[in-house]
């Protein structure tokens, strides 16, 4: 058998079907690639996240570092301040307490401590002693003791325990 | 028994213009479900992890820069600090030296003993080191001033009670603590 005609080539989709193929399989590529953009997306922040937790972390252990050495430097200054003053008023202390020395009176030996004061000397009359030293000291110590003894030239060697009371 | 076969309707074929309208319908709806399909199985389920990984990302930046800023600050404040009290710092690390102090307070005092009493911790961070200093001066002014030049003395130190004066031979005998201050 012939044919006049000569055969046509025939498609296994017809046109439009391969046309509707085409744009299914676009649009499911362009939506699977646009998932895939965000899921890297999202992985890099991910990373990003973990990369800024760790610096944060590191961040925190250094400001708990430096707040120690700062609080350290702090107790160190208050240390120094105390010890300054402290010595500030032992000095005052002490430089109060000799002013407070009479002239007629000589002292040989004087003690200072915390809470008490014996101080030994020589006074030519013990009225000097009574009216020139003892006054002041009896003003500063709750309790004040003296004893006096007369030495060969008339003079008098005084012995002075001064007490101060903590609740003073 | 032989089975026959069911005879299926075949589907009518509606042209429009020479376009197959049931084929295209039909390609509409695959269309419409591999779309609906995809977007929700696919594309929701990113956008959302997007969404909430982006905002996570921005609050932990947030965090970050509130941390360095921070870390600055405190890195600022130690640094200034530690300049303005780094004699204080340096003088607590130092050990007491005998020899020097005698030497520190030779222009006041002539020391003629140094005699350890005590070590103790003081305040949980420091070491007291209590000392009992006998000397020999010629007025208490000395003593002031001595005391004044304390402050500048290399080593942290404090004067302390009992403090004696005790006059022999026109010179004052002079008896005192002395406590050295040290970090642990």
């Amino acid at each position: 058998m012939y044919s006049f005609t000569k055969a046509n080539k025939k498609n296994i989709f017809a046109e439009d079907t391969i046309l509707w193929l085409i744009f299914i399989g676009a649009i499911s590529s362009m939506m699977i690639f646009f998932s895939l953009f965000l899921v890297t997306k999202s992985y890099l922040y991910k990373k990003d996240i973990k990369t800024f937790k760790q610096q944060i972390t590191q961040n925190n252990k250094q400001i708990n570092d430096f707040s120690k050495k700062i609080e350290f430097i702090k107790k160190e200054k208050i240390l120094y301040t105390k010890i300054s003053v402290n010595n500030e008023l032992l000095k005052d202390g002490v430089k109060n307490l000799l002013d407070l020395i009479p002239d007629p009176i000589t002292l040989t030996n004087i003690k200072i401590e915390k809470n008490s004061l014996y101080i030994y000397g020589i006074t030519p009359r013990q009225d000097v002693y009574n009216i020139l030293l003892l006054p002041p000291l009896k003003s500063i110590f709750t309790d004040t003791k003296t004893n006096f003894y007369q030495m060969d030239n008339g003079w008098y060697s005084f012995e002075s325990i001064n007490i101060l009371k903590e609740d003073k | 028994m032989k089975l026959k076969i069911p005879k299926i309707p075949k589907i009518p074929k509606i042209e429009m213009f020479g376009i197959d309208i049931i084929k295209n319908m039909l390609f509409f709806t695959l269309f419409v479900f591999i779309f609906l399909f995809l977007l929700g199985v696919f594309v929701t389920p990113s956008i959302k992890k997007f969404k909430i990984n982006k905002k996570e990302y921005y609050i932990t930046q947030h965090q970050l820069n509130k941390s360095e800023n921070l870390l600055a600050q405190k890195t600022a404040q130690y640094q200034k600090l530690f300049k303005e009290n780094k004699r204080i710092i340096f003088a607590l690390k130092r050990e007491f030296n005998k020899e020097n102090f005698t030497m520190f307070a030779k222009k006041y005092m002539k020391i003629k003993s140094i005699k350890d009493k005590n070590i103790s911790v003081y305040e949980n961070n420091f070491i007291k080191k209590t000392y009992i200093v006998t000397a020999k001066l010629n007025t208490p002014v000395d003593f002031y001033n001595f005391v004044d030049a304390s402050k500048n003395y290399k080593n942290i130190i404090k004067i302390y009670f009992p403090i004696v004066f005790k006059a022999k031979n026109g010179e004052i005998n002079l008896l005192y603590k002395l406590e050295h201050f040290k970090v642990k």
